[in-house]
C-alpha cells in the first residue's frame, strides 16, 4: 500500500519505506527488490513548507525535500563544495527529482547488497557475511571500519559533513535538531544500517549554523570526484575541501562505509605536512583493505587537487 | 504506463534505472526520466513526450518542416544511429536549447563542455556522440530554425528523430500476454527442483513451463530453467520471483585463471555441441582439461620460422583483456504469435533471413510458414546474428498456451547474457633482424564462458604479410555464458597486443613505430594512409616518449587494423516500378548501420532518381534472401543486388515505355528513358505502365573470391581493408584518469558510396574502441558465477564527455575487382582503437598498460612502477607540452 500524508505528523505515524524524489526506491520496487508498504511524502510539503524551502542567512537551511538541482544556485557561493557536489552527483534528469533527505539517506549501492540473488551473503540485505569481501570489492571501502565493506554513496552526506551541518527530526515526540549529521552515520562498524536514523523519525532538513570563516569574504572551498569518465559515475573517493581560518578540512566519501573527516590527515596537513605523509598518517590510524590500496593514491591526487583550487578564494 | 497503456512508444526504456536517459521527458518543462517515475507523482503535471514536440505530424512521411530545429540538426548532422536513443536525447536537448536561446542570440553557440554537461546523462552505443554536440551547437546556435538545405542523409532519420520508428520493444500485438524466465542464481549447479505452486496461484498467471529436466548441469548463472506467462509484466517477473529453484552448488570457475588452475573443475565433462562465439567456423581441436586448442591460424605463413626467430625475441609480453558487453540499447526482445499452422516472431535481430530458416529448422516447419519481422532493431553490434534459444523458449510457450507472447530482457539480463566480447590472454613475442621484424609469436587465451570459438589468430593472420608468423589459438571455457561475436571479433583485442608489442619493440629500439610497420606494409591501401598521416602535424609525435613529471602527460599513439572482405553469396533485392515510384524490397535489417540508405541510394545511383524518393522495404523475412547483417557485409551484398536487379528492371521500363508512348530509338538514360525525341523521366512511364518487378543478386566480385566456395553463404572476397588510428590522450597522474582529447583515423576501404554514414559507423567504432581501452568491463562474482555489473551504473559505457574529436579520412580509391569498388567498413573502425590508445598511454607516461580496461587504479599502480620522478611543484599548470592543434 502507498499513502500519501499531508502532514509530518501523520507520516512518521505510517510504518513503511519512506519514498520522497523516488529515483532509487521506485526502481527497487518495480525490480522486485524491495516489497511493502511506502509512505510516499508527494504531498507533505503542503502543510509543511519549511521541508521544501532552501534559506540562507548566517547559516544554510535546506528542507529534507528540497530537489537536489535547488542547491545549484549563485546563493550557496559560501557553500561553494556543496554546490560543486550538487552539481555532480547523479545525472541532470536525476537532479530536479532526488531531495536533499533522500540522497542523505539513500540504500548503500554494493553489488552484493542489490544483486536479487546474491542477498543471502549480504548483511544490509538480512544475510549473514559479507560476500564482497570474499569476492569482488574493487570499488569498495579503503578504511575497513566494520563487517560491511561498501561505501556510503551520499555525495551531499560528504559535502555537508564538510561544513559541520547538522540534521533535523521529527518524531512522535515532536520536531528537534538532533545533532552534527556525521552521527547519523556513526563510525562504520554497524554491518546492518545505511544510517542510524531510528524507524518512526523523519529527516525534516540539514542546517549549517556555522557561518563560513572568514566571515569577511568567502571561505574557499570545492568539491570533486575521481571516476574513470567525467560525468555520471559512482565516485572511487569524493572530497571536499575546506580552508577555513582555523584549519583545513578534510571531508571524504568512497573511503568508507561512512562519510567521514579525515581529522588525522587535516591536523597532519595544518602543522605543514605534505598531503602525501598526512594521507599516510591518516592510513596508519586505520584498518586498510589490500584490494581499495589505490585509493590511497587516489585521495593524495583528489585532495591535492582540491587544495589547489581552493588556494585562492574564487 | 506511457507506453503501454497510452502507447506513446517514443521514449524508450533500456536501462530501467534512470541511468540511460533513453525514457527522457518533460515535466513541467523539465527534462526527467520517467522510468522510475511513480504514476502518482504526475497527478496535475504537464508531461511532454518527444511525440508531443515533433509538431503536428501528418500521418505518413515526416513533415519535416514541423520538426523542432533540434530535430532538423539531428537530421542534418546525422547525430543518431539505430534511434533508440535519439528521442531522449531529442528531448533533452530541446530543453536545452529553450535555456540557452533564452539567454542567447542567434549565431551563439553553446562551449562543448556546456553541452557535454547537459546532455551527460544520456547514453548512446552506437557512439554518435560527436554529431550530436555539433548538432545541438547548431540547433542553439539557430542554424536550423528555416528548412534543410539538404535531404538527410540518413533515409530512415525522420522517423527515429521524432519518435515513430517502431523497433521490436514497440510492437503491440492484440491480446498479448508478457513472459518472464526463471534462472538459476548460481553456476555450476545440479537442478534438483522447480516448485511453481506459489507462482501458479497469482492472479493473472497463464502458466510456467518448464524448460530443463531435474539433474540437469547449469553451468552459468543466470541460465533459464523454467518460463512463466502472464498477463502483464509486471506478474510475469513477480511470479518468477516466486517460482522456487532448488540446486546443488558445485565448485565455481568463472575465469580463465579458476579454469586453468590445478583440480578447477570441469566445466565440460561430455562435451556434445558446443554454443560458439565466432563468426567463423569452429575447427575441431583438442582438449585438456577446460582448454581446447591450439587451432593454428598461420598456415603457410612459416609458423616454425616464426618460432624460431622468436625464441631470442626484442621483446614479449602478455596482453590481458576485459569481457566488453555489447550492451545494445534495445534488448533482444522478441515477440511470437501462432494463427493456425504459421508463426509470426516479431524480434530484435540482425538476421530476419536466418532467424526464420532457424526457427522453421527446429520447429520443424515450412519456411513458408514462418515470418520474422524487425522493422528497426535498436543496436547489435554482433549480439543478434546468432540464435537466442529464448526465442525459441517463447515460440513454444506461445504454442503451449494459445496466446501471443513477447519477453523483453531487462538490462541484466541483457547484461549477463546478450553477448560480450571475449576476455583475452595474449602472449606476444616479436623477433628483431636489424631494423625489420622477422617474426611474430602470438599465443592467445579467450574465454567465451561456455561457448568456444574465440579466435584471434586468423584476423592476426592479415597483418605483416612479409612477416612470418606463429598464430596459435586456445579456447578456456568457463562458467561463465557464451561469449558472442561482437563487431570485429578477435580483432581489438589481437590488435591491442600485436600493436602493443610492435610499438613497444620500436620504443625499445629507439625506432620511429611508423617507419617499421611500414616497411611490413606493402598493399597500397596502407601505404596511402601512411601518406595522409604523415601530412598530419601530430605525425612526428608518434615516435616521441614524454618523460615529463607534471601532473598532466600527454601523448600520441597509433594503431592500425586490417579486416576481411566479407560477402554473402547469393543475397537477392526486389525492385519494383510502380505508379508510385520504385520500391526496394530484401529480408535485411537496418540495426543503424545504414542498410536502409545504403539501398536508397543504390537504386538511386543505378536508375538515376532521388534516393530520399525510394521506399525501401526490410525487415521481413518473407522478402526475397537478403544478407544477415554482420561481419561489415551488408552494403557490399545489397548494392551489386540491386544494380544486378536494375539491369533488366530499365529494359523492360524502356520496352512498354517506348510503346505506351510512342518513342523512338529508346534507351535507359540516367533517370529515365532517352529516345530520338527527348527524354521521359521514370515517372512519367511509371505513371503509364503495369507494375513491373525484378529480382538481382549478389553474383561473385569480378576478381573472384579468396576462397571459391561460400561457407554457410558467407564468402571471403579477395583484398583487405586497411585502418590506421593515431590517438592523442592526456594521462591525469593525480586522479588516474585517460582522455582521449583527439583521434584521427584513416580507412582503406575502397570506394564509400554513402560517406556521411559511413563516417558516422566510423566515429561509433572508435567511441566502442575508447569504451574497450578503458571503461568497459563485465564483472562477474568468483563464488557463485553471478553479474556484478548489471546495470548501466555498474557497467561503464562511454558518455558524450569521453568523445574526442574525430578526423576521419576515407582513402576512397576504387579497388578493382571488387563488385562496389570497396570493402565493408564497419569493423574495422574498432579494430585498432584500443591499440591506438594504450600506445598513446605509453607514450604520455613510458608506462605500457597490458591490460584493458586501462582503470585508474592499473593507471596509478603502473605509473608508481616507473623510476620516481622528482615531486612537481604543488601549484603547477598543467604540462601540455604539444598543445593542441
Amino acid at each position: 500500500m502507498i499513502a500519501f500524508p499531508t502532514t509530518p505528523t501523520a507520516a512518521v505515524r505510517l510504518a513503511g519505506t519512506i519514498r520522497a524524489g523516488a529515483t532509487d526506491v521506485e526502481e527497487r520496487r518495480r525490480s522486485g527488490r524491495l516489497n511493502g508498504d511506502v509512505v510516499d511524502l508527494r504531498d507533505l510539503a503542503i502543510g509543511a513548507p519549511e521541508l521544501v524551502s532552501l534559506s540562507v542567512s548566517s547559516g544554510l537551511s535546506l528542507g529534507a525535500l528540497v530537489r537536489v538541482s535547488a542547491l545549484d544556485t549563485p546563493a550557496l557561493a559560501p557553500w561553494n563544495g556543496l554546490r560543486e557536489a550538487a552539481q555532480t552527483l547523479a545525472t541532470p534528469q536525476i537532479r530536479p527529482v532526488a531531495t536533499v533527505g533522500g540522497a542523505l539517506l539513500q540504500q548503500n549501492r554494493c553489488g552484493y547488497l542489490r544483486h536479487p540473488d546474491l542477498r543471502a551473503a549480504c548483511y544490509k540485505a538480512g544475510g549473514g557475511g559479507c560476500a564482497a569481501r570474499t569476492g569482488d570489492h574493487l570499488r569498495h571501502a579503503l578504511f575497513d571500519t566494520g563487517a560491511c565493506i561498501s561505501v556510503h554513496p551520499s555525495t551531499l552526506a560528504c559535502a555537508l559533513i564538510a561544513y559541520g551541518a547538522s540534521y533535523g527530526v521529527q518524531d512522535r515526540e515532536g520536531t528537534r535538531i538532533a545533532g552534527a549529521l556525521e552521527g547519523l552515520y556513526g563510525d562504520g562498524s554497524d554491518a546492518l544500517k545505511d544510517h542510524l536514523l531510528p524507524a518512526g523519525t523523519l529527516l525534516t532538513g540539514v542546517h549549517i549554523f556555522e557561518p563560513p570563516r572568514p566571515a569577511a569574504g568567502f571561505e574557499p572551498s570545492a568539491y570533486a570526484r575521481a571516476t574513470g569518465r567525467v560525468w555520471a559515475e559512482w565516485p572511487l573517493v569524493e572530497a571536499v575541501v575546506r580552508r577555513t581560518t582555523v584549519g583545513v578540512v578534510f571531508s571524504v566519501g568512497g573511503v568508507a562505509p561512512v562519510p567521514l573527516r579525515l581529522r588525522t590527515a587535516e591536523r597532519a596537513f595544518d602543522s605543514g605536512a605534505t598531503v602525501a605523509d598526512a594521507v599516510a598518517e591518516e592510513c596508519a590510524s586505520r584498518l586498510i583493505l589490500d584490494d581499495t590500496r589505490y585509493k590511497v593514491q587516489l585521495l593524495v591526487g583528489l585532495l591535492q587537487h582540491l587544495l589547489e583550487r581552493t588556494a585562492s578564494a574564487p | 504506463m506511457i507506453r503501454e497503456r497510452l502507447g506513446l512508444t517514443g521514449a524508450k526504456e533500456a536501462c530501467g534505472h534512470g541511468a540511460c536517459g533513453a525514457c527522457t521527458v518533460l515535466i513541467d518543462g523539465v527534462p526527467e526520466v520517467a522510468c522510475i517515475k511513480p504514476a502518482s507523482h504526475l497527478e496535475g503535471r504537464d508531461v511532454r513526450t518527444i511525440e508531443a514536440l515533433s509538431g503536428a505530424q501528418p500521418a505518413g512521411p515526416v513533415d519535416l518542416s514541423l520538426l523542432h530545429p533540434v530535430q532538423r540538426a539531428f537530421l542534418a548532422e546525422d547525430a543518431l544511429q539505430c534511434g533508440y536513443c535519439t528521442p531522449g536525447f531529442v528531448v533533452e536537448a530541446i530543453a536545452y536549447y529553450r535555456s540557452w536561446r533564452a539567454a542567447h542570440q542567434d549565431g551563439e553557440a553553446p562551449p562543448l563542455p556546456d553541452v557535454e554537461r547537459a546532455l551527460s546523462g544520456h547514453l548512446c552505443r552506437c557512439g554518435a556522440y560527436e554529431a550530436i554536440r555539433v548538432a545541438v551547437q547548431g540547433a542553439c546556435a539557430g542554424a536550423f530554425e528555416g528548412p534543410l538545405a539538404a535531404a538527410p542523409p540518413r533515409v530512415d532519420g525522420p522517423e527515429k528523430v521524432c519518435g515513430r520508428a517502431k523497433y521490436t520493444v514497440d510492437i503491440d500485438v492484440p491480446a498479448m500476454a508478457e513472459a518472464a524466465f526463471v534462472r538459476t542464481p548460481v553456476a555450476a549447479a545440479t537442478l534438483t527442483g522447480i516448485d511453481a505452486r506459489a507462482a501458479r496461484a497469482i492472479p493473472g498467471v497463464l502458466g510456467v513451463l518448464r524448460l530443463v529436466d531435474d539433474g540437469a548441469m547449469l553451468r552459468h548463472a543466470a541460465q533459464a530453467v523454467a518460463i512463466v506467462v502472464a498477463e502483464t509484466r509486471d506478474i510475469a517477473k513477480k511470479a518468477a520471483r516466486a517460482v522456487e529453484v532448488a540446486v546443488t552448488r558445485g565448485p565455481v570457475a568463472c575465469d580463465m585463471r579458476s579454469a586453468r588452475a590445478p583440480g578447477a573443475p570441469r566445466i565440460y565433462v561430455r562435451r556434445g555441441k558446443l554454443p560458439v562465439s565466432s563468426e567463423m567456423p569452429v575447427i575441431p581441436a583438442g582438449w585438456h582439461g577446460n582448454e581446447r586448442g591450439p587451432l593454428r591460424s598461420d598456415i603457410g605463413e612459416h609458423g616454425g620460422q616464426a618460432r624460431k626467430a622468436t625464441a631470442s625475441p626484442a621483446m614479449s609480453g602478455v596482453w590481458t583483456t576485459s569481457a566488453q558487453c555489447h550492451t545494445a540499447l534495445e534488448p533482444h526482445a522478441c515477440i511470437a504469435r501462432w494463427e493456425g499452422g504459421t508463426l509470426t516472431v516479431w524480434a530484435s535481430t540482425q538476421m530476419v533471413r536466418g532467424l526464420a530458416e532457424e526457427l522453421a529448422d527446429r520447429l520443424d516447419l515450412p519456411l513458408a510458414h514462418v515470418r520474422v519481422l524487425a522493422e528497426h532493431v535498436g543496436g547489435a553490434f554482433g549480439a543478434k546474428a546468432a540464435w537466442d534459444p529464448h526465442v525459441g523458449f517463447i515460440a513454444d510457450a506461445a504454442r503451449q498456451l494459445a496466446v501471443p507472447v513477447r519477453y523483453v530482457p531487462d538490462r541484466h539480463e541483457e547484461l549477463m547474457l546478450g553477448g560480450y566480447r571475449p576476455p583475452q590472454e595474449i602472449a606476444v613475442s616479436v623477433a628483431m633482424a636489424g631494423n625489420a621484424m622477422s617474426g611474430i609469436s602470438m599465443e592467445t587465451r579467450g574465454d567465451s564462458g561456455v561457448a568456444v570459438g574465440a579466435n584471434v589468430g586468423a584476423i592476426m593472420r592479415l597483418r605483416y604479410p612479409n612477416v612470418p608468423k606463429y598464430l596459435a589459438d586456445y579456447d578456456v571455457v568457463t562458467h561463465a555464458p557464451a561469449a558472442r561475436p561482437f563487431r570485429g571479433p578477435g580483432g581489438p583485442p589481437g590488435y591491442f597486443a600485436l600493436e602493443g608489442a610492435v610499438d613497444q619493440v620500436a620504443g625499445n629500439l629507439g625506432l620511429s613505430p611508423v617507419d617499421l610497420r611500414r616497411g611490413h606494409d606493402p598493399a597500397p591501401g596502407f601505404q596511402r594512409l601512411y601518406d595522409w598521416a604523415g601530412r598530419l602535424p601530430v605525425w612526428h609525435q608518434l615516435s616521441e616518449i614524454n618523460r615529463g613529471s607534471g601532473r598532466y602527460r600527454v601523448g600520441v599513439g597509433l594503431g592500425t587494423a586490417s579486416w576481411y572482405h566479407f560477402v554473402a553469396a547469393g543475397a537477392e533485392v526486389e525492385l519494383i516500378a510502380d505508379a508510385s515510384g520504385f520500391h526496394v524490397r530484401t529480408a535485411c535489417q537496418d540495426m543503424g548501420n545504414g542498410t536502409r540508405t545504403a539501398l536508397a541510394q543504390a537504386v538511386g545511383d543505378a536508375l538515376g532518381v532521388d534516393p530520399s524518393t525510394v521506399l525501401v522495404e526490410i525487415g521481413d523475412s518473407g522478402f526475397v534472401p537478403g544478407p544477415m547483417s554482420a561481419g561489415s557485409r551488408t552494403t557490399v551484398s545489397v548494392r551489386p543486388a540491386v544494380f544486378d536487379a536494375a539491369g533488366p528492371l530499365k529494359s523492360a521500363l524502356v520496352q512498354f515505355g517506348s510503346q505506351a508512348l510512342k518513342l523512338v530509338g529508346a534507351t535507359a538514360g540516367v533517370g529515365g528513358i532517352a529516345h530520338a525525341g527527348g527524354f521521359v523521366p521514370w515517372a512519367q512511364v511509371l505513371a503509364v505502365g503495369p507494375n513491373t518487378t525484378a529480382v538481382g543478386k549478389r553474383k561473385v566480385d569480378p576478381a573472384g573470391y579468396a576462397i571459391p566456395l561460400a561457407i554457410g553463404g558467407t564468402a571471403i572476397g579477395r583484398h583487405c581493408s586497411a585502418a590506421i588510428q593515431i590517438s592523442r590522450v592526456r594521462v591525469d597522474t593525480w586522479l588516474g584518469r585517460v582522455t582521449v582529447q583527439d583521434v584521427w583515423a584513416g580507412f582503406s576501404v575502397g570506394t564509400v558510396h554513402s560517406p556521411v554514414i559511413a563516417r558516422s559507423q566510423a566515429v561509433g567504432g572508435i567511441i566502442q574502441s575508447l569504451g574497450y581501452a578503458l571503461h568497459e568491463e563485465r564483472r562477474l562474482d568468483p563464488s557463485t558465477g553471478a553479474l556484478l555489473s548489471y546495470n548501466l551504473e555498474d557497467y561503464h559505457l562511454p558518455g558524450i564527455a569521453e568523445t574526442p574529436s574525430v578526423e576521419v579520412w576515407f582513402d576512397d580509391t576504387p579497388i578493382e575487382g571488387l563488385a562496389t569498388g570497396g570493402i565493408g567498413l564497419s569493423e574495422v573502425t574498432t579494430c585498432g582503437g584500443a591499440a591506438s590508445i594504450a600506445n598513446a598511454v605509453y607514450r604520455a607516461t613510458g608506462w605500457r598498460p597490458m591490460d584493458l580496461p586501462i582503470r585508474p587504479d592499473r593507471l596509478l599502480a603502473g605509473l608508481a612502477t616507473l623510476a620516481k620522478p622528482p615531486p612537481a611543484p604543488a601549484e603547477a599548470p598543467p604540462d601540455v607540452p604539444w598543445g593542441t592543434s
